[in-house]
């Protein structure tokens, strides 16, 4: 059994793992840069260590400074949470070299799985279906014709990396040669690797992704399926579990693929298998994320379990208790990414202070944040500032539920997507379940704001009232001018 | 002079119509009659043409943001007064008193952010910092570490950061 | 107190024929109105738009608060003078409300010639800095003018009420503790130089405003040194170098937002006494006032159904209601202050002189403020009276209205001839503001009195000579003090001399008499006290 975690992460997931931390009564640490030093995962943990870093997000990366904060805090794991440097193989190991507890799988799956090529094979190898793909050799002529046998349109992607970096999509042969040299040259200079591959691209596809749980014994079992298609840029915007008119057989086929994969690696933690679903039912293997996800509260929800404390589990050498046959899921739930962001600018990244948060308390809806009043909003981070999930008995009452309490949410001083998402849930194409990855740019025009509330010239009014100077003006006036109005001789 | 605000940065002319018997506020083409303006903390409430409405507030500078209804709205209030400001930013930093130049902390080219460091100075025995006023680019070094200079000497030359 | 009941029969004939003249009367005030505050040559206001500058009263608009009135004075000074060269006497000085505070307000305007002042745009200014001495009114003062007339010098310069006054009655306004503040939109030379300097606050537009004592053509014709306005007294001088002005401003709209945030900076005064209750509107329409008001200087009519339509309620307690009825006192109260009222229902007798020295007596132990209409054709005269020390009753009643420590408002709704303009408080008795409406006339005495009066003394003299009298010589003379005394004795005539401080149209009366009144009553308690009355 763990004793004492660091959390190598910060914001929203750091609080979530604390959470679990101490409903468990195991220790915790956490990790701080000095402009973080009032954020709420900094008061939860037992303790908190301050990192040096210029830029901040270098400290989450610096793996000699995390290991050497987990041993002179006396921790005996760490928690990596997502993204910095969760699905580094190096550090897993400089973890396990340093007699720490790394929770997740080992160092070797990591890289396996990381390569986004050999993952490819391993999964080919496994029987999961994979789409048809070429690598790029030296010659370039050749990567084109190959490329171009397998047909438009194409994605060319990078082998060491994901979320959108150094992927391309290919209609035509004209555009190949540009694209893929664009797309080695980004994929080197944010994964430090410039090998590309090119692949089949499904039309209108769904991401539907699986969860699964390994204890690196060969057992493994899924915690059946999200889906996350409604994405920008390859961001995930909103998931959810179950996905939405998914054929019985298909379900099945995706899970036992995904375990089949899981039991072949001996995967050992949590571990999510993604894939893409054509119109036509078939999926291929896209790729498997070696971490907790962003959007596991989901899976929580429907199976009433909590993900990270079978993490601290595994992790703490125990074998998998779950058995494939208890798991049954039951009801609907979605979770929408609260992000600093201007939708009327593109969503570009927005900052600022937290001046106003109230969290709506309702049965079937859980918040996941790791802000408080008061926080500074940076761009040294990511956007995401927490996750609203709601649950219900079905998809319309789960939507229903999610669009209400992102109604009653208030988030104040620093622009978000909030209201933005509350008009995708209301979409009626979000509620027949129309889902692919190209929803949002297809729906963009409905999902505009509309200029004109019932309420607009109220909230103008507040606002106005609210300025001192206007107060002022308005109730200033002595009278009997304030009576006599605007009279002129 | 609130002659007129941005909403979601959409223009909205305002006017005062009368105070009496209550406040009748012009937005635009329309009349709202407003009463029972309350606030308390990051909470309003207030009633506009005798319908109860509350919600939320908070004030980022020039801009309140109200969350109403389910809505988040952003008002921006324009005032010609702030300018103000604007015509003070010199875009030349000149000796408020006669001294020495102890060191130059930025590279003509430089752009710089409001309240980074330009130079210290040393005047009668007392050392300080002067620093941009706003962002900008550093266009001309007029001293150098050692440099002397009167009262009123000009010490830097500013230009507008946009300019590459 | 109840209110008044009005004995009006609108549909008569005689209301009808007066309603229609008056109300020409009120339109004919607007039009000569609207000319002198907005008819100027194109050239003029393109030059202004050129500069990039607003026009006055677009400045004007932008500093009051919004919604609120503005009691615009002396709209038709100069009116008659100058041959129509300076309209509204080329300044614009008024009483309104910015950022919540009772302000005077003075406004050059650059768009008559210049802004030049002629000697009248400085008796203007003197009378309006006057009424915020007595009133403790701040004042606001937006300077754009090219200096003095200097072809009409001699009449705007040397005299103790001429352009020094104005600097003066600054520096008393200062010593007294209410604030200046002026805004500097164009030049300010010379003397003009100094309303700015001696203004507590101020404020520049950078590229238009100027202050120097000597302008660019007077430095090249003293010295020879050749230097553009703006080198010599602009913004960046004056708010860097020389200190003289307090706050640069990039352009007008700027002036006006930090003037506005200044004036929002001054302590809220105190007024002298309260409103004893809520504003009521009167009952009784004040339209009707058209077809009360003769169409005749000569004819009279009943004082009571105008107060009944300028008090809250129509409500009106008489004092003394059944001696000296020739004049009407009483209180009431105007948007919820109580004022007393002396109003002419015909001439003064010694009854209705001595009921009026009372009454005022009674205002001022009570610290009521006093309202004086006048219909007033003068005292009664004759050696009946005269035996009965009409004189002294007279003196009395001027001496008591004179000795007044209350605010004291006149309007003359009418006739205001001889000494009954000095008893119901004229313009030499201080009160704080004197207006007038269109049908008022006002001379020593009636035009047809004078020339009657004129002619019989030619023809005693005559007589004593021994000459004969020559009907047409008289005819002609008669004629021509007719003629005299039409033009002088006019409203215009009257407001264009500034002998007043505008003329109403009736139906605002109210209004402005409310702003005023409220005015007034920031004003410290004057001393109290009374000279000798000749019993």
């Amino acid at each position: 059994m763990l004793r004492r975690v660091l959390i190598a992460n910060r914001g929203e997931i750091a609080c979530r793992v604390l959470r679990t931390l101490k409903a468990l009564g195991i220790g915790s640490v956490a990790v701080y840069t000095f402009e973080e030093r009032n954020a709420p995962h900094v008061a939860l943990a037992d303790e908190a260590v301050l990192l040096r870093g210029a830029p901040p997000t270098a400290a989450y990366l610096d793996a000699a400074q995390l290991v050497e904060a987990a041993q002179r805090s006396g921790a005996d794991a760490i928690h990596p949470g997502y993204g910095f440097l969760a699905e580094n193989a190096a550090f897993a190991q400089r973890v396990a070299e340093a007699g720490l507890i790394f929770i997740g799988p080992d160092a070797a799956v990591m890289r396996l799985m990381g390569d986004k090529i050999r993952a490819r094979e391993f999964a080919r190898a496994q029987g999961v279906p994979v789409a048809p793909s070429v690598l790029a050799g030296a010659d370039a002529a050749e990567f084109a014709a190959s490329a171009a046998a397998i047909g438009f349109p194409l994605l060319i992607k990078a082998a060491a990396g994901g979320g959108g970096k150094g992927m391309r999509l290919v209609r035509a042969t004209t555009q190949f040669a540009e694209s893929a040299q664009l797309a080695a040259a980004e994929a080197l200079r944010y994964f430090g690797d410039g090998r590309i591959y090119a692949e089949r691209y499904i039309e209108r596809p769904r991401h539907i992704e699986v969860q699964v749980l390994g204890d690196g014994s060969g057992r493994a079992v899924h915690l059946f399926e999200r889906e996350c298609s409604l994405q920008r840029r390859y961001q995930k915007i909103i998931e959810e579990s179950p996905a939405p008119h998914l054929a019985a057989a298909t379900r099945a086929a995706l899970c036992a693929a995904a375990v089949r994969l899981a039991a072949a690696a001996r995967y050992r933690n949590a571990g999510t298998v993604e894939f893409v679903l054509a119109p036509d039912g078939t999926f291929y293997f896209l790729e498997m994320n070696t971490r907790l996800q962003v959007e596991h509260p989901v899976t929580e929800s429907v199976l009433g379990l909590d993900l990270v404390a079978l993490q601290l589990e595994l992790a703490g050498g125990a074998a998998l208790s779950l058995r494939q046959e208890d798991l049954v899921p039951r009801g609907h739930a979605i979770e929408c990414r609260i992000c600093a962001e201007e939708p009327a600018h593109d969503f570009r990244p927005a900052t600022g202070r937290i001046g106003v948060l109230r969290v709506p308390a309702a049965p079937g809806v859980r918040f996941d944040g790791g802000i408080a009043e008061g926080q500074a909003v940076t761009p040294a981070f990511d956007s995401l500032l927490a996750k609203l999930i709601a649950c219900a008995d079905t998809r319309p009452a789960a939507a229903a539920r999610l669009q209400r309490a992102l109604q009653e949410l208030v988030l104040l001083g620093v622009p978000s997507n909030i209201d933005y998402l509350a008009r995708l849930l209301a979409l009626p194409a979000f509620l027949a379940g129309e889902l692919h990855t190209g929803f949002l740019a297809e729906h963009a025009a409905e999902l505009l704001p509309s200029a004109d509330t019932p309420h607009a010239a109220a909230a103008v009014l507040a606002a106005l009232l609210g300025d001192d100077d206007f107060r002022r003006t308005a109730w200033a006036v002595p009278e009997p001018h304030a009576s006599i109005g605007a009279w002129r001789n | 002079m609130l002659s007129r605000v941005y909403v979601d940065e959409r223009e909205v002319e305002v006017g005062i119509r009368a105070r009496r018997p209550q406040l009748l506020v012009r937005l635009g083409e329309r009349d709202y009659a407003v009463d029972d303006f309350v606030i308390a903390g990051a909470e309003f409430s207030l009633r506009v043409d005798g319908q109860p409405l509350s919600g939320w507030w908070y004030r980022r500078g020039e801009e309140l943001q109200i969350r109403l209804a389910g809505r988040t709205y952003s008002v921006q209030f324009t005032s010609h007064a702030k300018s103000a400001a604007a015509t003070a930013r010199a875009h030349e930093v000149r000796a408020s008193m006669p001294g020495v130049v102890v060191a130059v902390h930025r590279a003509v080219g430089d752009v710089v952010a409001a309240g980074d460091a330009l130079l210290t100075l040393e005047s009668m025995k007392l050392q300080a910092t002067l620093v941009a006023s706003h962002a900008a680019r550093v266009a001309v070094l007029h001293v150098a570490a050692q440099s002397v200079f009167e009262r009123g000497a000009l010490l830097v030359s500013l230009a507008a950061a946009e300019d590459a | 107190m109840r209110p008044l009941q009005s004995a009006i029969n609108t549909g008569s004939a005689e209301f009808h024929r007066r309603y229609v003249h008056n109300k020409a009367l009120a339109a004919q005030l607007h039009e000569r109105q609207r000319a002198a505050r907005q008819q100027r040559p194109a050239r003029d206001l393109e030059r202004l738009a050129s500069q990039g500058k607003l026009l006055p009263r677009q400045r004007l608009e932008r500093l009051l608060d919004a919604g609120t009135p503005f009691l615009e004075l002396s709209t038709l000074a100069a009116g008659m003078a100058y041959g129509g060269e300076s309209p509204a006497a080329s300044c614009i000085t008024g009483i309104g409300v910015v950022s919540g505070r009772e302000v005077m307000i003075h406004a050059d305007d650059p768009t008559v010639k210049g802004g030049a002042w002629y000697p009248l745009t400085i008796k203007k200014m003197v009378r309006a800095l006057d009424i915020a001495i007595e009133n403790r009114l701040p004042v606001v003062h937006l300077c754009d003018s090219a200096g003095g007339q200097l072809q009409l010098q001699s009449a705007l310069f040397p005299d103790r009420y001429m352009a020094g006054r104005i600097f003066r009655n600054q520096c008393v306004l200062s010593k007294a503790g209410v604030p200046q503040l002026a805004l500097v939109f164009g030049h300010c030379t010379a003397g003009g130089a100094y309303i700015p300097a001696l203004s507590d606050y101020n404020v520049i537009v950078r590229g238009t405003g100027a202050v120097f004592l000597g302008g660019p053509p007077l430095v090249k014709a003293a010295t020879g040194e050749l230097v553009s306005a703006d080198e010599l007294g602009g913004c960046d001088l004056h708010t860097r170098t020389s200190g003289t002005c307090d706050y640069p401003a990039v352009d007008e709209l700027e002036a006006l937002a930090i003037g506005r945030e200044i004036v929002a900076q001054w302590q809220r005064p105190q007024k002298l006494w309260s409103p004893e209750q809520p504003t009521e509107a009167p009952l009784l329409d004040a339209d009707e006032l058209y077809g009360i008001i003769p169409d005749d200087i000569k004819q009279t009519f009943d004082m009571h159904e105008v107060i009944a339509r300028i008090v809250d309620g129509s409500r009106f307690h008489e004092y003394k209601p059944a001696y000296g009825t020739t004049l009407v006192c009483g209180f009431a109260h105007l948007f919820g202050y109580r004022i007393g009222i002396l109003a002419n229902n015909g001439i003064l007798f010694n009854d209705s002189a001595i009921k009026g020295a009372h009454f005022i007596e009674l205002c001022n132990q009570n610290d009521t403020p006093l309202l004086f209409l006048q219909n007033i054709t003068g005292f009664m005269v004759g050696r009946e009276y005269e035996a009965a020390g009409i004189t002294k009753d007279g003196a009395k009643m001027i001496m008591a209205q004179s000795c007044s420590h209350v605010p004291k408002l006149t309007v003359m709704c009418h006739g205001s001839f001889g000494a009954g303009n000095y008893g119901m408080c004229g313009r030499a008795f201080d009160g704080r503001l004197l207006f007038t409406w269109p049908n008022h006339q006002i001379a020593v005495m009636g035009g047809e009195q004078a020339a009657g009066t004129l002619v019989e003394v030619k023809l005693r003299q005559l007589q004593r000579d021994g000459a004969s009298a020559d009907p047409g010589a008289l005819a002609q003379l008669r004629a021509a003090t007719l003629a005299a005394y039409e033009e002088q004795t006019s409203a215009y005539y009257s407001t264009s001399e500034l002998w007043d401080d505008g003329i109403l149209d009736p139906v605002d009366t109210r209004n402005a008499l409310g702003i005023a009144l409220a005015a007034a009553l920031n004003s410290a308690p004057l001393a109290r006290g009374n000279g000798v009355y000749r019993f």
